[in-house]
């Protein structure tokens, strides 16, 4: 009781309440946007948090995390086009629904699904804090170290039909955390007598180029679009009621979300994957999946929207994160010198409590703005797509330049915005580029802390969590390309 | 000759492979040949320079070794990229790889854009860099239009009031402000 009254006293403070806000309904517009998306707006947002504390600094960036999907929902549904990435399985229901006349309805059944997945991940979440604060000590060097390499092998496999390519680009961001001086010994890595590289390859640089710099290039290259959407008529509370009838979904939905978001590397796709597919399979209606079926589109929204709260769990109890999003939170709290981990959930159980809290909050700011403003958002959704782009690219200097006014960290964002342009182009993905520069670098550490403590490699897996993750890993990989042998012969029949 | 009679790895007469065949047949993405040779270029660059660029200290333990880790992400990215180049050898080829090679090129006139507006805000001011910018790249981008040209000058002088004044991130004033007398120059500097 006395951590949530303190939890409580952390959140009654008008900069976090503000940050709430503006996060929130900034995520909201961001999502609508086709193509800015949550990745590009945290990206830009970051550096502009590093001068708050670290709770309304986070709060903001988790407004923007929580509420992108509840606003890439609306263009899903009523013009076709996914506002952002996770969005697409919506378009799949939601847009027939509209073609039908029923779009108020389909917006409805999104706004409920995601409500309801968003506050049940984080009661989830609080109810689990007690059982973390306990298992999250027994995490060493070592287990953290497994977790760190469990989250690689994860964000590799998760990328099916793209294994390949994932495995580059998760070495490549390996590589990375490497370039520069290193702790121990102080000798120089792959520096080429470049004062400028002996300072390490900066996070947030890469962060922006290869999100924000590489999505402007995009849009500015790519011919001009101007969506069109027709206002919603009709009220969205008939849809949200129509949620009582597919409670078994959506309750299904948001577990599988919040279960998938817990595991690092994993993320809102293959919880879509799991909840649509599980949906579909115990649907009476089964051939209504793909032409405006209320259960895909609850089954699609809940498991994206309960992944955002869970995602934070690695974050904080182990300080790892899950995925890339999380990856840029990760430097709000190096900024601030608080060390996420086991620490922090035994010393600031108040801070976690807070910013569980604080995501509750959200989805009810996000509903309630929603509910009213879905018609004004459309007119934001109309925007030129080339007018974004050079909006993205001149959004994209703040960060790169206010992190120590240097030109040089500016040329190097720009740098990683043409690979990361490259990569869009190519339709290769880009976040595991981000985990393996942030998860590299936990390893490499955790690996020199661990290895001092055990007398021989078996010794490093001899106590039950190291145990449970090393099998973790061999199990996942052994699926992994299990799948990957599948696919490769069902494409072949 | 029938197509029973036809081998299972020589292509058909309509030109297509044969069934066996189209495992293995995969159509390239533009540009995919192009980029799988590029990183694996840069990956074998990074390794010869392995032994130059990251140290192997003599009787120090292997898991506190410099060199470990660029050796990891360096191997592991010979291993995928290898994979990489085998698969997008192995698919059929596209001819459009010329063409999106000219479209990664053409992306380099807007990064010279961004390098130019950063050069600018030390110059010139945020404020005046970020309102030019925004205002020639509209013309550039053929959207210019009067609603336009006004969202464009708005969203500039939006973004230099949310980021400096109220957010106060650290964005140094330009070099034109010192022709102003102090107090308007401090007023300049702190706020645009």
């Amino acid at each position: 009781m006395d951590t949530l009254l303190s939890a409580i006293d952390i959140l009654a403070r008008w900069e976090v309440l503000a940050a709430l806000i503006i996060g929130s309904v900034g995520g909201v517009i961001v999502g609508a946007i086709p193509g800015v998306g949550p990745p590009v707006a945290i990206a830009i947002a970051l550096p502009a948090t590093f001068a708050f504390d670290p709770i309304v600094g986070l709060t903001a960036l988790l407004g923007i995390y929580g509420s992108s999907m509840y606003g890439g929902a609306i263009p899903a549904i009523l013009i076709n086009t996914p506002g952002t990435p996770v969005n697409a399985l919506t378009t799949y229901n939601g847009y027939p629904m509209t073609q039908r006349g029923q779009a108020a309805r389909a917006l409805g059944l999104a706004y409920g699904a995601s409500f309801i997945a968003g506050a049940f991940s984080v009661i989830c979440l609080i109810l689990l804090a007690p059982v973390l604060a306990v298992v999250a000590p027994m995490f060493g060097s070592r287990e953290i170290f497994l977790a760190a390499a469990l989250g690689i092998v994860l964000v590799i496999l998760a990328h099916r039909g793209q294994m390949i390519a994932a495995g580059m680009m998760a070495f490549f961001g390996i590589f990375l955390a490497t370039v520069g001086m290193e702790p121990i010994r102080y000798t120089r890595r792959f520096a080429f007598d470049q004062s400028w590289l002996a300072q390490g390859i900066d996070l947030i640089a890469v962060v922006l180029g290869l999100f924000a710099i590489s999505q402007a290039l995009v849009l500015l290259i790519e011919p001009n679009k101007r969506p069109k959407a027709a206002r919603v008529a009709g009220s969205f509370w008939s849809g949200m009621r129509e949620l009582g009838s597919h409670k078994r979904v959506a309750g299904v939905s948001s577990a599988t979300g919040t279960t998938m978001g817990i595991l690092p590397g994993v993320g809102e796709f293959t919880a879509q994957f799991f909840s649509y597919t599980y949906a579909m399979k115990t649907s009476k209606t089964p051939e209504e999946f793909g032409k405006g079926s209320p259960e895909g589109l609850i089954a699609s929204e809940s498991a994206n929207n309960a992944v955002p709260a869970a995602a934070m769990i690695p974050l904080l109890a182990l300080g790892i994160p899950g995925e890339a999003l999380t990856a840029m939170m990760l430097s709000v709290f190096y900024v601030h010198n608080v060390v996420p981990g086991p620490g922090l959930f035994q010393n600031s159980m108040d801070f976690v409590v807070a910013l569980y809290l604080a995501l509750l909050l959200l989805n009810v700011a996000v509903l309630a703005f929603l509910l009213v403003s879905t018609n004004v958002i459309l007119r934001i959704i109309e925007i030129p797509t080339r007018f974004l782009g050079a909006a993205v690219l001149v959004l994209s200097f703040v960060g790169a330049y206010s992190m120590r006014n240097s030109l040089l960290d500016v040329a190097v964002a720009a740098g990683f915005g043409v690979i990361g342009f490259i990569l869009r182009r190519l339709d290769l993905p880009i976040v595991p580029i981000i985990l393996g520069m942030v998860l590299g670098g936990i390893m490499e550490n955790r690996l020199r802390t661990a290895m001092m403590r055990v007398d021989g490699p078996l010794d490093f897996i001899n106590r039950p969590i190291a145990a449970i993750l090393f099998a973790l890993i061999l199990l996942v990989i052994a699926l992994g390309l299990r799948s990957a042998w599948q696919d490769w012969r069902r494409r072949a029949e | 000759m029938s197509d029973a009679a036809t081998p299972a790895t020589q292509r058909t007469l309509s030109g297509r492979p044969a069934p066996r065949d189209r495992r293995y047949r995969r159509t390239r993405r533009p540009g995919e040949l192009p980029f799988a040779l590029l990183f694996m270029g840069f990956a074998l660059w990074l390794f010869s320079h392995l032994g130059t660029e990251a140290r192997w200290i003599p009787r120090l333990n292997w898991f506190q070794q410099p060199a470990l880790w660029p050796a990891i992400a360096i191997y592991g990215m010979l291993f995928f990229g290898v994979l990489n180049l085998i698969a997008s050898l192995m698919a059929q080829g596209s001819e459009r790889d010329r063409r999106e090679i000219l479209t990664w090129v053409a992306a380099l006139e807007y990064v010279g854009w961004y390098l130019a507006y950063a050069w600018a805000v030390g110059q010139i001011g945020y404020l005046p860099a970020t309102m030019l910018t925004m205002l020639l790249l509209v013309w550039r981008l053929g959207i210019a239009s009067r609603a336009s040209l006004f969202w464009a000058a708005a969203f500039a002088l939006g973004v230099v009031v949310v980021f400096k004044a109220l957010l106060r991130v650290g964005i140094p004033g330009g070099r034109l402000y010192a022709l102003f007398p102090p107090d308007i120059q401090r007023f300049l500097s702190v706020y645009f």
